[in-house]
């Protein structure tokens, strides 16, 4: 069953006529996990953001983008602000930056809910709670209790994730959630979406460029650069035979990067 | 928290003491001797014996750091001297002046922080509407007009054609208005334009979009943008309530309201220093522990350093 | 030179820039253009209308109001460039100073800039007005005294960010004296902030001059200008109030145009700021 159905996404710049993303189409089915890659500036973000209406005014969006049999490029910005959050959430890059630095975490988690679903504040935070648990959070009551500076970046973007799961979205957009940890929690992060798609089945749209971790989480793939489709399909094809040149090149610096580090290993190991 | 208070505090203390001394230092540059002033401003002639009498009554006969620290210890007890004009004591003269003032300044402080958060908010978030536009026009001329011109006209309009409000003097509730709104106006202009650059640069910002990303509503967005620009126009509003009282000078010489800075200006004209003196004192004091009070309260807001261990 | 390119196409900045320069134009000729002499009284013509003679009018006094303006623009704003050139002078100088040989030098100017600048500057000014005495030269000093510690502290930070930067480290260690690397080096590369802030600065003078000279401590009758007319203009108020209108609206277009002028020559020197500006249009 597809979920979401992107047809012609064009996303223009007003002030210069740029065109900033192209003709762009995929599918999303439930319960798989679509893959976004491409270098800085390809405009995998801009696509994603497009997607919910989160682009600057003076871009200018076209195409269709089929969600629960409406187009969410025409309809009214309640609707689409209630879709927001509720059924299709949104993880950011930099969770470092990404709460109100004057509110504890608790209170704008408690905030989102009590906003999409008909809870009051108690329950609310029970909720958050519980979600904050799921994520392997120990001690959630204290972790509500803080402002975002008091926290890691691995924290903040767990919350993240915990608020987003919290509102139970049919799909959830995760715009390169690891870029901006390290290593260690790189892994992790990878690790909760995993286990959250295991649990819950929901569809995902993870952008990344980071190649190998996109073949861990991905069932499809879309490739792009300067804001158009390289290659689009399914992972195993993609990554196993690329069709186009960029792609291959993308697939081969990876293996020859990776060999390079396995070999530098086995030296000192060995 | 405690520590940053402490430390302000603590840092503080330099200031005043400058601050003392430049006031006390005042008296010196001016070009005639306070002796000889005192005497002229009771229309005395000030023969050589009659001078020299005045000195040793002024206690200018003593050596500067004397001097210095006798009227300092004097100052601390609200002991200021007496005016040459009257021989009233100084405080008494400020202490009755000081009220009409600080009811002036509270009325503008108030019109100005309800005119322009209003607007300021308002044109932030229907920021490139014609009413944004407009009201930017507006702000801009409003930082450009003279305080005594833009009085003079609300008082030739309001007071003299349609006679709602008294011209001059402190009669009655209504006649404070014209006043406060002119002192006013010039920091409307300023803030409004302060905090409609905040919220919109406030707007830019990474939570703002997670906000919007998660379906908050707009209102509850701008509360939050609101909140975070406010910290930053707060130290500004802080700062200007010094400036209002300072400003008063002008505005109360047009309206003629008994306040300190009327009587600033009739102490020039008359060249009373121990009330000039007096006046430049409490007003750098003040200065200094509205900046203090602002600052403590903005780090109150702010998690970041409320939290400071 | 870039700058001065990007302001040359703001057309706002060039409207500013003409009439800043109009203004002092007419000013500088006054004795030739003005149809009359500002200061004599003429008391069967007082309050003229509008006529090809008096182009403003007459006053209380029957003088010429056109005249006494452009007189008046010798006051105001030529007593206002001067005291930016000296608050600049000082501040620049003093700047310089602190910021190059740090010490001890650096702590008194700063520690005395800090008590000065903990006076409301408004208040600083009536307190020096006020010890000296009512005048024009004493408004002058006063408004230097209560702003030279901004420029000096300004200066210096802009001057310990140079000081930091390779080409001075290396000038310094090849053995340039000091006087050679503040000409040469600093003093062209902190320039260009502080005329914006001049500019800027160049319309609040220009307010507080007449402003003082409204209450009377500053320009003493019969010498024209601006915030004085007013102050005359004050006390006829009922029988003739357009008598406020022309000296208002005087100060009111050049500090409009100094203000306007700053935040332009700002968005010419930081370009960032002025693409923001584009998307906001």
């Amino acid at each position: 069953m597809t979920l979401l159905k992107v047809k012609d996404l064009t996303v223009r710049d007003v002030r210069n006529n740029e065109i900033v993303v192209k003709n762009i189409n995929f599918d999303l089915a439930a319960n798989t996990c679509l893959g976004i890659v491409g270098e800085s500036g390809s405009g995998k973000s801009m696509t994603c953001k497009a997607l919910l209406g989160l682009t600057h005014p003076w871009l200018k969006v076209t195409g269709q983008i089929d969600f629960d049999g409406k187009n969410l490029l025409t309809v009214s910005r309640e609707t689409l602000r209630q879709i927001r959050g509720q059924r299709i959430g949104m993880v950011l890059q930099d969770a470092m930056t990404a709460f109100d630095p004057l509110c504890t975490i608790g209170d704008q988690m408690i905030e989102t809910l009590c906003e999409h679903t008909a809870v009051n504040k108690k329950a609310a935070a029970t909720a958050v709670e519980e979600a904050l648990e799921k994520m392997c959070i120990r001690e959630p009551i204290a972790v509500c209790k803080k402002y975002p500076h008091q926290l890691s970046g691995g924290m903040l973007q767990r919350c993240m994730i915990a608020l987003t799961i919290a509102l139970k979205p049919d799909i959830i957009i995760a715009d390169e959630p690891t870029t901006a940890l390290d290593s260690i929690n790189q892994r992790e992060v990878v690790e909760e979406f995993q286990r959250l798609r295991e649990l819950t089945g929901t569809a995902l749209i993870f952008i990344s460029h980071d190649l190998g971790i996109v073949q861990s989480l991905a069932h499809q793939v879309l490739v792009m650069r300067n804001g158009e489709r390289v290659e689009y399909g399914a992972a195993q094809a993609v990554f196993q035979n690329p069709q186009h040149e960029y792609t291959r090149y993308l697939v081969d610096t990876r293996i020859s990067l990776t060999q390079s580090f396995r070999d530098a290993m086995q030296k000192r190991c060995g | 928290m405690k520590n940053y208070i402490l430390r302000r505090l603590l840092g503080i203390i330099p200031i005043l003491i400058g601050i003392s001394f430049f006031s006390f230092v005042l008296i010196s540059i001016s070009p005639s001797d306070p002796a000889e002033v005192a005497l002229r401003v009771n229309e005395i002639t000030p023969t050589p014996d009659a001078v020299a009498a005045m000195r040793v009554e002024l206690g200018l006969d003593k050596s500067f750091g004397i001097r210095y620290l006798d009227w300092l210890s004097a100052s601390l007890t609200g002991e200021f001297g007496r005016s040459y004009v009257n021989k009233q004591p100084v405080i008494a003269e400020l202490g009755k002046a000081l009220p009409a003032t600080l009811a002036l300044a509270i009325v503008s402080l108030f019109v100005t922080i309800v005119a322009s958060i209003s607007v300021g908010v308002l044109c932030a978030v229907y920021e490139g509407s014609i009413g944004d536009k407009i009201t930017r026009g507006i702000v801009f001329f409003g930082t450009a007009i003279p305080s005594f011109w833009a009085g003079l006209l609300l008082m030739w309009l309001f007071a003299v054609q349609l006679n709602l409000f008294p011209t001059s003097g402190m009669d009655g509730a209504s006649s404070i208005i014209l006043p406060a709104v002119t002192l006013s106006l010039t920091y409307i202009s300023t803030y409004v334009r302060l905090i409609r650059n905040n919220m919109i640069q406030n707007q830019q910002e990474n939570y703002v979009l997670y906000a919007r990303a998660r379906g908050l509503r707009e209102s509850t967005i701008i509360k939050h943008v609101f909140k975070n620009s406010l910290q930053s126009s707060l130290t500004a509003l802080g700062m200007s309530v010094p400036k209002l009282i300072a400003g008063t000078v002008i505005v109360e010489n047009i309206f003629a309201w008994p306040g300190i800075g009327r009587l600033c200006v009739t102490a020039i004209f008359n060249r009373d220093f121990p009330i000039i003196q007096a006046y430049v004192l409490l007003m750098a004091v003040l200065f200094v522990l509205c900046n203090l009070l602002v600052d403590i309260f903005s780090a109150s807001l702010d998690p970041r350093i409320r939290q400071e261990e | 030179m870039l700058v001065w390119k990007r302001l040359t196409t703001d057309k706002m900045a060039l409207i500013c820039l003409v009439i800043i320069a109009g203004v002092l134009l007419l000013g500088a000729l006054a004795p030739v253009i003005a149809p009359h002499n500002p200061v004599e009284p003429n008391l069967k013509i007082k309050f003229a209308a509008m006529s090809w003679e008096y182009p403003l009018g007459t006053d209380q006094l029957g003088r010429c109001v056109f005249s006494r303006l452009l007189y008046g623009v010798h006051t105001t704003v030529v007593l206002a460039l001067v005291t930016m050139g000296a608050t600049l002078v000082i501040g620049t100088l003093l700047g310089l100073i602190a910021g190059f040989f740090r010490g001890w030098v650096d702590e008194a100017i700063m520690r005395l800039c800090d008590v000065l600048l903990s006076f409301p500057s408004e208040v600083m000014i009536l307190a020096i007005v006020g010890m000296l005495g009512p005048g024009l030269t004493n408004v002058v000093i006063a408004n230097i005294a209560a702003k030279w510690a901004w420029y000096t502290r300004m200066i210096r930070s802009l001057v310990i960010q140079h000081m930091n930067r390779n080409y001075i480290r290396f000038s310094r260690v090849s053995g340039r004296n000091p006087g050679y690397i503040m000409r040469r080096h600093l003093f062209p590369g902190v320039a260009g902030d502080v005329i914006v802030l001049a500019t800027l600065d160049t319309g609040w003078v220009i307010l507080n001059i007449s402003a003082l000279s409204f209450l009377g401590l500053g320009v003493q009758a019969p010498i024209p200008e601006w915030g004085m007319m007013l102050n005359e203009a004050k006390n006829i108020m009922t029988t003739h109030p357009t008598q406020m209108l022309a000296p208002g609206l005087a100060i009111l277009t050049v500090v409009a145009a100094f203000n306007f002028l700053g935040d332009s020559i700002r968005d010419a020197l930081d370009p960032r700021h002025n693409q923001q500006k584009a998307v906001a249009k």
